[in-house]
């Protein structure tokens, strides 16, 4: 007999039971509805962590949820062949590896975001430049830390000695410029022009030249195929000695130059970017390449590393062997090494009538004629070194965290060295495998990175929608601080990032099986996390110079400068409001096209918004200057008539600095 | 005698033996700096010119600039580099944002070249040209006058039609310099110089303007007389100033003007005209130093001087060279050489190595040195003859020390003066300066243009175009920038002024074409407006130029635009009538391409003086004016006069265009009690202000300038109007037939009368006709035609032109009597004896 005691504890227990049933049918219910509301989709699982919980590293949660990646970007190879540098990119550290047995010796902080490695010709230094610290730390590799910081531009990225060691040379992405730092007094001797956003750096075997790649295309004022840019510069006049130009070519990252010093290969992607992009599923939108440079000439060929059916996205560095017999090319977006016979390469050029040479870029089927081989590496391979007898080349693997040894005689894997931290892979790391990998779009021609390249924009227009062609042609939006600024696309249709990366991403874009839930729900988070990058124009106190202040004031007057009051709806804060500087919502500021279907666009965000022209929504405007000298003519974008130009100086020079 | 005495007796004779020594120049020919002075540098004998043939783009060059193994030319059709004995061009398709270059300057710290265009700056760097416009960057026009790089930063100065420009390479910053934030009067500069963190400004009508890089400081050089038409003094500061062009090096500061050279080496000032130096003429319109020499450029042949010595190239009409030397006014020489430069007009010089790179409007020139004279080892190699032979058969080795010239002193005034050259016909009572004796009086002789162009040939054309460019509402104009329309609307300058010059033109141009047109050929008017924002007018001038092929501008009102128009013409060479604006100094700068049928304020104050102090004999005047250009130089010359008279104004108060109320204004003038007010601004606003001072019972006589005499007046002011006097530049009551006949025609097509501005524009635009035909379709002809005629009969009555081309026929005063203008004659002050 149940004791009426126990009868009531059954009795709390199952009301209990029914309760906590009902709470969390109804919690459930709640959470399916949100994630409904609040994604557009319908949810497959409900993981709060992924959507909630976007950490940036500094808290103890941060680091419970969030493990910290070494992600090994850029190598360098001792003149021995013992060691192997690589800059930890999300590690803030130069990592140093012992090549003979293959494992990390140690790890030395450097500044902020380390992007490439150069060795003193001495090897008692190794110079890395960090994106994120504008500098290039100096590392003394007896003592094992950083002793000086050198400055440099703009996201220093590749980096390169003078033979007689007297000069460093740094591409500064961000700042479109390179500087020439004398190392003997540690100072930038020059600032050079140089093309659009400046990445990797190669000398001439003779040391008297300096190729430069410049991974974006040139900002045009009207939707225009990419025109890409090899910067040559003169070592000893420390001097800009040419440029070579790539038509219809952009992501311009590796370069290296044959040691025979006639040829450089550098890896770029040909985007047909005004097709429709449903035309993807037809093949040959976007397609992965080299450019190979006669020196001589300064003329480029370009030709495709992809196949048919087989496509090798983001090629990203190049290597030669010391004997110039095979080139490297490592594809972050195909996870793998493609191999080329240079001896095959020069005589396929060789071959090639002028008119060939002007159409090899378009041909797809010229890439077996020189690739040896292609050498599947773990996720994201980046940088490559090779060693110093050309037996070994080392492969950093971004994303996996290791360092693959590929072995030139077999080409295959060899080894590798793990630089990992952690064995748990985050749904933030998962998505930023997902983004950077090709293959989930048709044939694998690209990833989301290949239009995103940094998180953030190409500088290239698109004709996305399925509405014929030249219709509705928009600019690229960036992706960083995206979660805080919806709504989505230039029409504003999407409302959440599930919707943007679910179903018609892939309908109309990837043209394959849409993400799964989980993979979808890793790609958000991942897309979520994304930051801006230091603002180079803004002061770390936030203090504003002259200029800054007076267009502030600008940007903040609800009156004219006769007293005429303007409008709410024509005043900067209204559309452009604080934190993140827009509104989102939509507004119609004059903008529209012949070839629009609606005026209205959504209010894009202006954080660091010297870094993605051209502007507004079909990238019309080259400059911020011409959103109003060409493209307010009534007001529409702004009351701006009785500006003078020093005024619209002021305005820019604040608004480079939100 | 005392030992002592003896000792001192002693060391005075010493010190007076050298003295003689250094000052009979037998101390060298080296420079107490080190420099040697101009007589001992080797001339330049053997020269080689480039043309068409030899691949430059065009004839007429602008620039040049020489570095880094190469020299560049800046042409009126592209960019011109040379190397390895062969020029290679770059054009619009190229990159360049104009084809005309104006200003070049190469970068010591980066090798790049940066080109100052005629539509914007232009860096060229490893073969690639990057534009920077007034619509793409933060440029603040696109009319580059001069560029420089500063050696010091990485920065890059462009002197433009609208201030001067600081491009920070690194931040990519740009920050503008205008009368906003200078002392600048105007924004109109035309020339950089930096050196050792100072930066120099040439400015028009501003003189040399200095900035302190570290203390972010403005100090500026001015003419110290402060008259456009003298210079007061010699070697008391800039010659003018309207600077044309700018030069620092060690040390010393160059001023190039169209009126002569100065000199500042930091303690004194030392001017040059060509009358009592060695300079080949006082148009200058570009200095380069080398060193302590300054090489001038000038329309007569190219000068160099150390401050005392001179050395003068020209071309001889045989085809030979010529160099003469001087010491100060002295002849030192002359050097005939079986080569000479393309032509005698130079526009800009540069130096490569030993040779001597000079931009002419003929073509690129070479000089080099004999090589021979290099074998001469140190002596100096000036062959030298007396100066009456022409062959260099006396060898004569250069002497004289160039000693630091010492600042003349200021001559006293003698008792006796000599007859002054009156001006624009300028009473004597009001000459400036009128009791001391003037160094140097400009405007004398009609300017002349002494550059290429008069030979080409008239082209075939299917139809004659004239620009005019004035305030137009002209929203529709297809190549107008978008972003400078919204500016155009509801201007009331264009209905007062624009919109009347335009229909008066256009009905000159019908009649001219019912004519016969130009040998059967008709006129076409090409409009722009100038109603817009940021110095838009030089571009507009290079788009009449050099897109719209124009033989000839009618240009407009707004003094800023006309002045830029003219500085900016000076390059494109095309010949403009104004016809309607007032400024005095619109014309006082010897371009030879700019004449005036509308009465200027200089005239109209001369009628206005007489008529308040003379006439009426009124002695406390008030001035209330419109505070921008037009107002402040407007006013000048009234203030001036009634100063020199005796009668300084008691008060001057300012207001803005569009302002509504001026009580505040008027207040302060009824306190200082004046016996009558001169207003001076457009009558919309002068209507309101005779309305407000007529309430407040401020009933003291009114006079007002020439905008006044419009009907808009009357209709602001009402029944305040009456007894308002107002300067007219004509009289539009007159019954002389063609201008009834125009009246009626202008009636019958416009529905409305014509007022001056329209009378004026067609007087204007028909002098121009008369020149095209006299002169036929070639500008440089076209503009001898216009300045050859010293008097014109058109339906405002005759013009008459003075020495600048300046319509000084004597304006008339109009009277408000019952509601209406009244026209009187006033009494010609300036002609009478």
């Amino acid at each position: 007999m149940i004791s009426r005691r126990k009868k009531n504890w059954i009795g709390i227990l199952a009301a209990s039971a029914l309760a906590l049933a009902a709470s969390g049918l109804a919690a459930h219910r709640f959470a399916a509805e949100h994630v409904r509301y609040y994604t557009g989709i319908e949810p497959e699982s409900l993981n709060c962590v992924s959507c909630h919980y976007v950490g940036h590293g500094g808290t103890l949660a941060d680091r419970l949820a969030r493990p910290r990646y070494r992600s090994p970007l850029n190598l360098a190879v001792s003149a021995d062949g013992r060691r192997l540098f690589a800059a930890a990119s999300q590690g803030d550290a130069l990592l140093v590896v012992d090549l003979e047995n293959l494992r990390l010796l140690s790890e030395i902080p450097v500044g902020s975001r380390p992007n490439s490695v150069a060795l003193s010709a001495d090897g008692r230094r190794a110079y890395v430049s960090c994106e994120g610290a504008d500098s290039v730390s100096v590392v003394d590799l007896e003592s094992g830390s950083a002793v000086a910081a050198l400055p440099a531009g703009s996201a220093p990225a590749g980096l390169a000695i003078s033979r007689d060691g007297s000069t460093l040379f740094i591409a500064n992405w961000f700042g479109n410029d390179l500087s020439a730092v004398d190392l003997r007094r540690g100072e930038e001797a020059r600032r050079l022009p140089a093309g659009s956003n400046p990445y990797d750096l190669a000398l001439t075997p003779d040391g008297q030249h300096l190729l430069v790649t410049n991974q974006l295309s040139f900002t045009s004022s009207r939707p225009s195929p990419p025109v890409s840019e090899v910067t040559v510069m003169d070592v000893e006049k420390r001097e800009v000695a040419g440029r070579i130009q790539l038509q219809n070519a952009h992501l311009l990252e590796g370069v290296a130059v044959a040691p025979e010093g006639d040829l450089a290969l550098i890896t770029l992607v040909r985007p047909k970017n005004l097709l429709p992009a449903t035309q993807v599923a037809r093949g040959w939108m976007m397609t992965n390449g080299l450019g190979v440079v006669d020196l001589k000439t300064r003329q480029a060929v370009q030709l495709l590393l992809d196949e048919p059916n087989a496509f090798y996205a983001d090629p990203c560095d190049v290597a030669f062997t010391p004997d110039g017999r095979l080139a490297f090319v490592s594809h972050s977006g195909a996870d793998a090494v493609t191999v080329i016979e240079v001896a095959r390469l020069r005589e396929l050029l060789e071959s090639m009538t002028a008119e060939e040479r002007r159409t090899a870029g378009n041909h797809l089927g010229l890439s077996r004629r020189f690739v040896k081989a292609r050498i599947p590496t773990g996720a994201n391979p980046k940088g490559l070194a090779v060693s110093p007898d050309g037996k070994r080349v080392y492969v950093a693997e971004r994303l996996a965290d290791r360092i693959a040894v590929i072995d030139v005689e077999r080409l295959q894997i060899s080894g590798s060295i793990d630089v990992t931290a952690t064995r748990r892979e985050t749904v933030l790391r998962r998505g930023e495998k997902l983004f950077n990998s090709a293959a989930r779009t048709f044939q694998g021609q690209f990833s989301c990175r290949s239009c995103h390249p940094n998180n953030h924009v190409d500088r290239l227009q698109y004709d996305f929608e399925p509405d014929g062609l030249g219709r509705n042609i928009v600019d690229n939006r960036t992706l960083l601080e995206i979660d805080r600024t919806g709504p989505f696309k230039w029409n504003g249709k999407n409302t959440s990032m599930y919707m943007q990366c679910g179903m018609r991403f892939a309908k109309f874009l990837t043209r394959v099986e849409p993400f799964s839930f989980d993979d979808l729900n890793a790609m958000v988070a991942f897309l979520r996390s994304l930051r801006n990058p230091p603002n180079s124009h803004r002061a770390k106190d936030g203090t504003l110079t002259p200029a800054q202040a007076r267009g502030k004031a600008l940007y903040e007057r609800a009156a004219m400068k006769d007293g005429t009051p303007i409008p709410p709806k024509s005043r900067c804060l209204t559309c452009h409001p604080p934190p993140f500087f827009t509104n989102r919502q939509k507004a119609d500021v004059g903008s529209i096209s012949p070839a629009d279907s609606s005026g209205e666009f959504d209010t894009p965000q202006l954080r660091n918004i010297y870094q993605s022209a051209p502007y507004l929504h079909d990238g019309k405007a080259a400059t911020l200057e011409e959103i109003w000298t060409r493209f307010n003519p009534d007001d529409t974008h702004g009351v701006t008539v009785d500006f003078s130009k020093s005024d619209l100086n002021d305005l820019i020079e604040y608004l480079k600095t939100l | 005698m005392k030992t002592k005495t003896r000792k001192w007796i002693g060391w005075a004779g010493l010190a007076w033996t050298a003295a003689l020594f250094f000052a009979s120049g037998a101390g060298g020919t080296e420079r107490p700096d080190g420099n040697p002075d101009v007589l001992a540098l080797r001339p330049f004998t053997r020269w080689r010119s480039f043309g068409l043939d030899a691949g430059l783009p065009s004839e007429k060059v602008l620039c040049i600039r020489a570095g880094g193994g190469r020299v560049w030319a800046g042409t009126e059709a592209g960019l011109a580099g040379y190397e390895e004995g062969r020029w290679r061009t770059w054009g619009v398709k190229d990159g360049l944002p104009h084809p005309v270059v104006l200003s070049l300057d190469l970068s010591p710290r980066t090798g790049d070249l940066w080109i100052g265009t005629m539509g914007g700056l232009a860096r060229l760097s490893g073969g690639r040209i990057d534009a920077f416009t007034q619509l793409s960057s933060g440029l603040s026009n696109d009319f580059v006058n001069g560029v420089e790089c500063d050696p010091g930063e990485d920065h890059v100065w462009a002197a433009t039609a609208m201030g001067a420009s600081r491009f920070n390479l690194r931040t990519g910053e740009w920050t503008i310099f205008t009368e906003q934030n200078t002392p600048m009067a105007e924004p109109w500069t035309y020339s950089v110089a930096i050196d050792r963190g100072r930066v120099y400004v040439g400015a028009w009508g501003a003189g040399i303007l200095e900035y302190d890089q570290r203390s972010g400081r403005w100090r500026e050089y001015r003419d110290p007389d402060k008259e456009m038409e003298i210079d007061l003094l010699p070697d008391d500061g800039p010659v003018h100033d309207v600077t044309a062009s700018v030069d620092f090096q060690e040390g010393v500061l160059w001023q190039a003007t169209y009126f002569g050279l100065a000199r500042y080496d930091g303690r004194a000032w030392s001017t040059y005209f060509a009358e009592d130096c060695g300079l080949a003429g006082n148009f200058v319109q570009f200095v380069r130093a080398r060193g302590r020499v300054a090489w001038c450029c000038t329309d007569q042949g190219l000068s160099a001087t150390d401050g005392l010595n001179w050395a003068t190239y020209r071309r001889r009409e045989d085809g030979k060279g010529e160099i003469q030397f001087s010491r100060k006014k002295e002849p030192a020489g002359t050097m005939v050489t079986e080569t000479a430069m393309a032509h005698n007009f130079i526009l800009g010089v540069d130096f490569q190595d030993q040779a001597i790179w000079v931009a002419t409007e003929k073509g690129v020139s070479l000089g080099e040195p004999d090589p021979e004279a290099a074998e001469a080892a140190a002596a100096p190699a000036i062959p030298r003859s007396s100066p009456d032979q022409d062959a260099p058969a006396v060898q004569v080795p250069a002497a004289a020390p160039a000693s630091v010239q010492a600042p003349a002193p200021a001559p006293a005034p003698p008792e006796a003066l000599p007859a002054r050259f009156r001006y624009a016909s300028t009473p004597e009572e009001l000459l400036p300066y009128r009791h001391l004796k003037i160094y140097h009086e400009f405007f004398t002789a009609a300017p002349e243009f002494r550059g290429a162009g008069r030979e080409k040939p008239e082209p075939e054309v299917e139809e004659i175009r004239i620009g005019f460019i004035g305030p137009l509402e002209d929203q529709d104009q297809p190549d107008l920038p978008p972003g400078f329309r919204s500016g155009l609307r509801n201007d009331i300058k264009a209905e007062l002024f624009g919109r009347p010059m335009l229909r008066a033109a256009q009905l000159a141009i019908e009649e001219a074409n019912r004519a016969g047109g130009y040998k059967g050929k008709p006129f076409r008017l090409v409009r722009r407006t100038d109603l817009v924002q940021w110095g838009q007018t030089s571009n507009e001038l290079s788009r009449f130029a050099y897109q719209d092929s124009v033989w000839a501008i009618l240009s407009g009102v707004d003094s800023n635009h006309q002045h830029v128009l003219a500085r900016a013409d000076l390059k494109a060479e095309v010949p403009i009538v104004n016809a309607g604006s007032t400024d005095p100094t619109l014309l006082e700068h010897a371009i030879p391409w700019i004449v005036r049928v509308l009465s200027d304020d200089r005239q109209n104050a001369y009628v206005l003086l007489d008529a308040i102090f003379r006439v009426r004999g009124l002695s406390r005047v008030a001035v209330l004016r419109v505070n921008d250009r037009d107002g402040r130089v407007g006013v000048a010359e009234f203030v001036q006069g009634a100063r020199r008279l005796n009668h300084p104004i008691v008060i001057e108060q300012r207001f803005l265009n569009g302002d509504r109320d001026f009580s505040s204004q008027l207040e302060r003038i009824a306190q200082a009690s004046p016996d009558a007010l001169f207003l001076f601004g457009n009558p919309q606003e002068l209507g309101m202000i005779v309305k407000e001072a007529r309430r407040r019972g401020l009933a003291i006589p009114i006079f007002a300038n020439d905008r006044c005499a419009l009907t808009k007046f009357l209709e602001t002011a009402g029944p305040a109007a009456e007894g308002v006097v107002a300067v007219s530049p004509f009289n539009p009551e007159g019954e002389e037939p063609a201008w009834l006949e125009f009246k009626r025609l202008y009636r019958e097509r416009f529905g409305e009368d014509p007022n001056a501005f329209s009378a004026h524009a067609y007087d204007g635009m028909n002098l121009i006709i008369a020149a095209i035909r006299s002169a036929g379709c070639n500008r440089a002809r076209i503009r001898d035609a216009l300045f050859s005629m010293k008097s014109f009969d058109g339906i405002t009555g005759r013009l008459e032109f003075d020495s600048t081309s300046n319509n000084i026929r004597r304006p008339w005063l109009a009277e408000v009597r019952g509601g209406k203008f009244r026209y009187i004659r006033p009494p010609d002050r300036g002609k009478e004896k």
